[in-house]
């Protein structure tokens, strides 16, 4: 940015997009929900969100997990496409060339004005390949019905998946290792290569901890 | 979210507003030329004002890198813009929501405390060699407030 643009008056300094009096839209004659970019937006009731977890399991039992994670992909893909469009127009120019800490704020302040939780990435492990993810205050979590006692959160680990993969080019895959609705302090979702996570889902069925699956995925090889 | 002004409408929902609430009002009301003229002053200073507090940070920080001395021209300048319309609409919720929660986190993740104790000291002493006291005193308590809250923070950079 030329220092002199900077101070004109009535340009605006470009900062928190996410901003949710700025980005939620609400028009109270037709009930709609929209984004600053002209998106549909859809609120969820928490009544809502339980009757899927429970609804699915009814009908389709285990398989409900496998269903949940493919609605948590297609979501992502779209929530990425969504992302990538907003950012790119407000900043003015392609998603790739933003400075990262600009996009991750971009994207911590999205999460949280979409009402999804306070995301935070951990990258100690970049080096291996591994990410770890930590959601705190997910609103999936808290509508999780209290029978189950291993963690739910498959919509949200497709989602991470597809959104880390569309973001690195790569197929990566993801598995929720601890959970707010099992009493942990935060969500944690572990990211890597789908061939290293292939046993992943079977270590978090057995009751292993997240320290414990974390180091077993970084023994393995990339 | 909505300002107080407009809470205190909704709440007055079919009777008059009471007396206390009509102070707020006519105060409200009695200090908007006031305001408008500081904001005005803000607006018409802002070149200057941050290009000095920059020039005289870079003298104090001579190591201090130039994408660190344009993060914090962008902040500087978001700090002014969102005081002044807090100021003049005496909306504190503009300032959490669209200014601190964003710039903290910048601050944080670029390891920015030690620059910003510096350059929030030197953009102090720009308002007060730049407005008149009667006007410094309007828009101080709004950018003192946002200077505490990002100098509280005291945690590791990690982009660093």
């Amino acid at each position: 940015m030329a220092s002199s643009a900077g101070f004109d008056p009535y340009t605006p300094v470009l900062a928190n997009y996410y901003a949710p009096s700025l980005y939620l839209q609400s028009d109270l004659e037709s009930g709609l929900l929209e984004s600053r970019h002209g998106d549909r937006l859809l609120a969820l009731p928490e009544t809502l969100l339980r009757a899927i977890y429970t609804g699915l399991e009814y009908e389709t039992g285990q398989a409900a997990r496998l269903v949940l994670r493919n609605c948590g992909r297609m979501w992502g893909k779209e929530f990425f496409r969504r992302f990538a469009q907003e950012l790119s127009d407000y900043y003015q120019k392609p998603l790739a060339e933003l400075e990262m800490g600009l996009f991750l704020q971009s994207l911590k302040q999205a999460w949280k004005t979409h009402g999804w939780g306070l995301i935070d990435i951990d990258w100690s492990y970049k080096d291996q390949g591994v990410l770890v993810v930590s959601i705190r205050n997910s609103p999936f979590a808290a509508a999780t019905p209290p029978h189950f006692k291993r963690p739910m959160g498959f919509l949200e680990a497709g989602l991470l998946a597809t959104w880390f993969s569309q973001l690195t080019g790569q197929d990566l895959a993801c598995v929720q290792t601890s959970s707010e609705a099992l009493g942990a302090k935060s969500n944690l979702f572990i990211l890597t290569a789908a061939t290293r996570l292939k046993e992943a889902e079977a270590w978090v069925d057995a009751g292993f901890s997240h320290e414990q699956i974390l180091e077993k995925v970084l023994q393995s090889t990339p | 979210m909505v300002s107080p002004l407009e809470q205190m409408l909704i709440e007055a929902e079919a009777r008059y507003l009471t007396p206390e609430q009509l102070e707020q009002l006519k105060a409200y009301v009695l200090g908007w030329p006031k305001r408008l003229h500081v904001y005005r002053a803000l607006r018409e200073g802002e070149p200057q004002m941050v290009s000095r507090t920059l020039e005289a940070l870079q003298k104090e920080m001579p190591t201090i890198a130039p994408q660190l001395v344009d993060l914090c021209r962008r902040h500087l300048l978001l700090l002014l813009r969102h005081s002044a319309l807090a100021m003049l609409l005496q909306d504190e919720s503009l300032l959490r929501e669209r200014l601190i929660e964003w710039v903290e986190e910048e601050v944080r993740l670029y390891g920015l405390q030690n620059v910003y104790e510096v350059a929030h000291r030197l953009f102090q002493q720009e308002l007060k060699e730049h407005l008149q006291p009667g006007e410094l005193e309007f828009i101080r308590p709004w950018i003192t407030q946002v200077q505490a809250a990002l100098l509280s923070l005291r945690s590791p950079s990690i982009l660093s």
